[in-house]
């Protein structure tokens, strides 16, 4: 299945003028648009992009091949009917000539018509859904969807719907704290940041939803978005082969828009991830980006550069960006 | 924080706030055996009471960790592999890492998860080492990440 390709409404993970990146929690108020080289993006939580329809029926495949990218603990029931509602008023809101939600008896109808859903349910009654109301609400928007919450002060990844994570596992992720989860990412637990980050979490309140913008390179050459660890053996060859063949316009930047939301009801918190995938040869179309992009990846520290996976070809790869924006 | 709670060398002290104190471990091994003595004494030093379980099976674990009260603690002693296995069940049983500590007696064994097959396995072998999944036969680099909610180190095709 393919995925349409188009930048004008990516959220371009740097501001201008940047020429350097290290992690920190760069979080921002969300619902706000930002106007980029290319078009813009934030207007709403949920960003329905052009290939909707496509990527549910990509999330539905992958899930129905799959079903264990599906995951929650046996609490979660309840904050999974809490995501549902925000999201459904979400969209509802943001995309009324697409979606409504309406008060009807003791429940709601729903109808989301470019998935030709219509139907009534109550929430927190199962046998209104036809599926878990954390499964019905994730085929609907294009996020992954995490679940977080906390414990003796700790936050936990509790439930999750992931189609497509890079290089990381939900079945095995699922249950960790987010210091476990973030081990593995240099320097990010011991400079504090998974503190900070936490801590940032801990303190959201229902009344203003956040979002971050994160950044990588994609370990495929192409728009792919599941280059999750199960499917390691599918995709692992395909940068060996772009290096080699010097394809460097086929690397994707794979940008993920983080929205980070207190559920009213429950309390839980969302930790939803939208993946976007710019490849190298439609950024040099955007000179400001091209070069910013080359700055950054040029000076970044090794061990970022490797956990990005771009460390041993990223100059060849800059120089060939920057010989193409030129 | 306690992120994991995974005690090696000494065997650690009781909590001295824990109410009442339940004791899971391997019972082929000395130094947990020696371990669960010295907590149970301890314990009753304290005044407080004391149970040992010997090598329960995950439900059984499970079970016994449910049926705690608030201001228990929970004490595990074992080779790698079988702690690992007793404080995921305590995990998943709800237990939180302050009411856990995990005493690792040794390391030569431990747990590995296939992320492509989704098969767990033990091994005689230590992150970084490869090793052929035992379901579906892939070599498998153990990254260093450690789960205690699954109790297993994480394999990816090598």
């Amino acid at each position: 299945m393919t995925v349409t390709s188009d930048l004008s409404y990516l959220p371009w993970p740097f501001l201008e003028g940047e020429n350097r990146f290290r992690y920190g929690v760069n979080v921002e108020p969300a619902r706000r648009r930002v106007d980029t080289f290319a078009g813009g993006w934030g207007e709403h939580i949920v960003d329905l992009g052009p290939d909707y329809v496509e990527m549910m029926a990509l999330r539905r495949e992958i899930l129905e091949r799959d079903p264990h990218r599906v995951r929650y603990l046996p609490h979660m029931t309840p904050a999974s009917w809490d995501l549902l509602m925000f999201y459904f008023r979400e969209m509802a809101a943001s995309y009324p000539d697409l979606m409504t939600l309406d008060r009807l008896g003791s429940g709601y109808r729903w109808r989301n018509e470019p998935l030709g859903i219509d139907c009534t349910f109550v929430p927190g009654d199962p046998e209104t859904l036809p599926e878990h109301p954390l499964v019905f609400v994730a085929c609907q928007i294009p996020d992954d969807v995490l679940l977080v919450t906390e414990r003796d002060g700790h936050l936990y990844f509790d439930a999750a719907v992931v189609t497509s994570s890079a290089d990381w596992s939900v079945k095995f992720d699922i249950g960790m704290s987010m210091h476990e989860i973030h081990r593995p990412v240099p320097g990010l637990t011991r400079d504090g940041v998974t503190d900070r980050a936490e801590q940032f979490l801990r303190r959201l309140t229902a009344d203003q939803p956040y979002r971050r913008v994160n950044w990588t390179f994609s370990a495929v050459g192409s728009r792919r978005r599941d280059t999750s660890l199960e499917t390691m053996p599918e995709w692992m060859d395909d940068i060996p082969r772009l290096r080699a063949e010097k394809d460097w316009g086929r690397i994707q930047l794979r940008i993920e828009l983080e929205h980070l939301i207190r559920l009213p009801t429950t309390g839980a918190i969302v930790f939803n991830i939208r993946t976007y995938m710019a490849p190298l040869a439609e950024i040099a179309a955007y000179p400001q980006w091209a070069y910013q992009l080359a700055d950054i990846v040029e000076e970044l520290p090794r061990e970022i550069a490797q956990y990005k996976g771009i460390d041993e070809y990223r100059m060849e790869a800059m120089a060939w960006l920057r010989e193409r924006a030129a | 924080m306690k992120a994991s709670g995974f005690v090696h060398g000494d065997p650690p002290a009781l909590d001295r706030a824990g109410r009442a104190f339940l004791v899971l471990a391997a019972s082929d091994c000395e130094l947990a055996r020696k371990a669960v003595r010295h907590w149970v004494s301890d314990a009753a030093e304290l005044g407080r009471d004391a149970a040992a379980l010997y090598d329960p099976t995950p439900d059984r674990a499970a079970e016994a960790v449910a049926a705690l009260r608030a201001g228990s603690r929970i004490l595990v002693a074992g080779p790698a592999a079988e702690a690992m296995a007793y404080t995921a069940a305590a995990r998943q049983a709800g237990a939180l890492p302050c009411e856990l500590t995990t005493y690792v007696t040794s390391t030569a064994t431990l747990t590995v998860f296939c992320p492509h097959c989704e098969t767990t396995q033990r091994a005689d072998a230590r992150p970084g080492d490869r090793i052929p999944c035992a379901g579906c036969g892939i070599s498998l680099e153990i990254r260093p990440h450690l789960s205690s909610h699954h109790g297993t180190y994480l394999g990816a095709v090598a």
